[in-house]
């Protein structure tokens, strides 16, 4: 693939290109939690068969213990819910890599955007990763279509969820690295001056915290806590000082992911404890 | 729609409110509120989610470009009308062993000694 002359992304352009991978490693998370349900489902429904077993050589369809029936029909229920799981998220690792595929521009497109930081490394990375989802998530596609058609063992099952994590992983390092790059890039087009002096750790803190909170809102507190940073650095706050100011935000931010999704509902009169 | 009810009003809630029923018109931004809460940095977000949730507070991003401030934009706090009666009234209400320690906070608790 021959690149065109590259120019320095935008800030607008590398947000585009961030948000299209927050998108895409969305979508991992979801089918990564899709098989966790799967997992747990098919768990259960194999104790099930074993207590069954324990219990006697029954014959199901002729000799059904009543005292039993609430447990098989658990345990049907249950193998129901496992294969829609397993549809679903096969049905969404599809989409992802729909996406991949449907962008070929998508390599190139984020390559770019971390090249500007990362000259020497960033095309290579990048396509590294992109290459590794696209094997996991055909790998993974592939392993949870045998368990759906029946032909299902626990190590495929086993595979499809190592796949389906490794997917979610490398994506989110993907998505981190690629935010990160955009918060200097606002650094930079806020103020030559104060960019330098903002903590690019302290950065990156706020980054991996920020994915706790709920996707919609986290532009807004991205900018919000990167303008905070901004700030302290013209405080002249140290780096140590600015590190330990994303280090109490990344504590707080369950908390914060709390407030965002409760309702308010507590009586005002609550005494303080 | 506003909540009557409000937040539960804990500590830090109360002193982010103090500051802010004491100068009902001005706008904050967090880290300034933080800081004239008494409170450490980092810890006020979760409380203007609340208040915000609760239709006791607004915000809004800064007008200014970014360029030539030289800055990111800020994101600015301010009680809304009824936010400021709500929360005049909670803070009325609240009578806890905290208050002689908010008392004693003074200015950094928004109570004029």
């Amino acid at each position: 693939m021959t690149a065109p002359p590259r120019t320095p992304r935008t800030v607008t352009e590398l947000h585009q290109v961030a948000e299209h991978v927050a998108a895409i490693a969305a979508k991992s998370g979801a089918v990564a939690e899709a098989v966790d349900r799967a997992r747990f489902q098919l768990q259960a429904t194999d104790q099930l068969a074993i207590a069954a077993a324990l219990h006697g050589d029954l014959d199901l369809d002729l000799d059904l213990d009543p005292t039993l029936a609430p447990g098989f029909d658990r345990a049907r229920y249950l193998s129901g819910e496992l294969e829609r799981n397993l549809r679903r998220a096969v049905k969404r690792a599809r989409s992802i890599d729909h996406a991949l595929q449907l962008d070929a521009a998508f390599d190139d497109e984020v390559a770019n955007a971390l090249e500007d930081a990362e000259p020497e490394r960033a095309r290579d990375l990048v396509r590294l990763v992109c290459v590794v989802v696209r094997l996991a998530v055909r790998w993974f596609a592939l392993q949870a279509r045998f368990v759906v058609r029946g032909a299902a063992t626990d190590f495929s099952l086993d595979d499809a969820h190592r796949s389906a994590w490794g997917v979610r992983d490398a994506l989110s390092i993907l998505e981190v690295r690629v935010w990160a790059l955009l918060a200097e890039a606002q650094g930079r087009a806020a103020g030559a001056g104060s960019a330098s002096v903002v903590e690019l750790a302290a950065q990156r803190v706020l980054e991996v915290a920020l994915s706790i909170v709920p996707v919609s809102k986290r532009p807004r507190y991205r900018e919000e806590f990167i303008g905070e940073l901004h700030a302290l650095a013209a405080a002249q706050a140290s780096g140590r000082a600015q590190l330990a100011y994303a280090c109490v935000v990344a504590w707080r931010m369950w908390s914060l992911q709390r407030a965002l999704r409760s309702t308010a509902s507590a009586p005002s009169q609550e005494r303080v404890r | 729609m506003v909540d009557a009810k409000g937040p539960k009003m804990t500590l830090p809630t109360q002193r982010v409110l103090r500051v802010m029923v004491a100068e009902s018109t001005k706008e904050f931004y967090g880290l300034e509120l933080g800081q004239l809460a008494g409170l450490a940095s980092g810890t006020i977000h979760p409380i203007l989610a609340r208040l915000e949730r609760c239709g006791w507070m607004e915000s809004r991003w800064e007008d200014q470009d970014p360029h030539q401030v030289g800055r990111p934009r800020r994101r600015y706090y301010q009680l809304t009308p009824d936010g400021v009666t709500y929360a005049t009234r909670a803070l009325q209400r609240v009578r806890t062993p905290a208050a002689p320690l908010l008392h004693r906070l003074g200015p950094a608790a928004g109570i004029a000694r």
